[in-house]
């Protein structure tokens, strides 16, 4: 890993086009400023550790709970059509 | 809509997408038992595969019908290979199902069932590459569901499964968005109780 060391308002350079820039230094918390071109993924490291966790609670539904809420998703949708229609 | 380099700009998603029958090849899985799905789709005497599931039995799958993703699904990396199951009684749900492990597979849906307005689906560079979109391709969405017994129902809008129907790569990717969920609720009350069966060794299918 290559480690870099940076005071406030410094900023590293992650090939042409990346920009990394140190906003702010407060107690415990360093705010960035991430300049990127919109086809780079830029996300927090949670959101993958949230998906992959509803992933997991996702998989291996049962075909009956599943028969179940897709019928609810179809009578809650007739449901709707009829009071558009009335 | 045609793909264009880098960002894709909000996919009109109400527009329908090819039925998934269409590229699915599955109309319905094969009973299971003794009976083998052999002509359910047709066609396909050299190249098909036969998938024992969990719960929808054998699966016949033609090859050229696989969903391949390189990385699978956040968690489950190691798993490539995978069909999605179309029946009427899943409608809107279909079900995205492991050909690697047939333990696991996952509701998924549309995700304009349960977000209004047009979906900001977003690719990097490296989903674009792994999905080797070309000028013109069109992307299918899918939005993984979470079922739980209690009745709580979830679609995870905000990490979805793109496909590529021209060439059947597919991946989950992050989308941007503040207002987009990882668990948006899908049922706007509880659902009536649903039977909470432990411990079953197989599901009616």
């Amino acid at each position: 890993m290559l480690i870099l060391t940076r005071k406030l308002g410094e900023n590293i350079r992650i090939g042409d086009k990346i920009k990394i820039i140190i906003l702010e230094i407060k107690g415990g918390q360093v705010k960035l400023g991430i300049e990127a071109p919109p086809h780079v993924a830029v996300h927090r490291e949670e959101i993958y550790e949230r998906i992959q966790e509803e992933n997991r609670r996702a998989s291996g539904v049962s075909p009956r709970v599943l028969r179940e809420v897709a019928g609810a998703l179809r009578a809650a949708k007739r449901a709707r059509r009829g009071e558009g229609s009335s | 809509m045609a793909l264009r380099t880098g960002l894709v700009p909000e996919l009109p998603l109400r527009k329908p997408i090819p039925p998934a029958d269409a590229f699915l090849g599955l109309g319905k899985p094969a009973a299971p038992g003794p009976r083998v799905a052999r002509g359910s789709v047709g066609r396909d005497e050299g190249n098909g595969m036969q998938v024992q599931t969990k719960d929808w039995g054998v699966l016949e799958v033609p090859e050229e019908r696989l969903v391949q993703m390189a990385n699978g699904p956040l968690g489950f990396e190691d798993l490539h290979r995978f069909v999605l199951v179309e029946q009427p009684e899943l409608k809107p749900f279909l079900w995205l199902q492991s050909v690697d492990d047939p333990e696991t597979g996952f509701a998924v849906a549309e995700p304009h069932y349960f977000h209004s307005g047009p979906y900001p689906l977003t690719l990097s560079e490296i989903d674009e590459a792994m999905l080797d979109l070309a000028e013109g391709d069109e992307v299918s969405v899918f939005a993984i569901v979470t079922l739980q017994p209690d009745g709580e129902a979830a679609a995870n809008l905000k990490g979805p499964i793109v496909l590529n129907p021209r060439n059947r790569l597919a991946r989950q990717v992050v989308v941007y968005g503040s207002a987009l969920s990882v668990r948006q609720p899908i049922l706007r009350r509880r659902p009536i109780p649903l039977p909470i069966v432990v411990g079953e060794a197989t599901e009616d299918v």
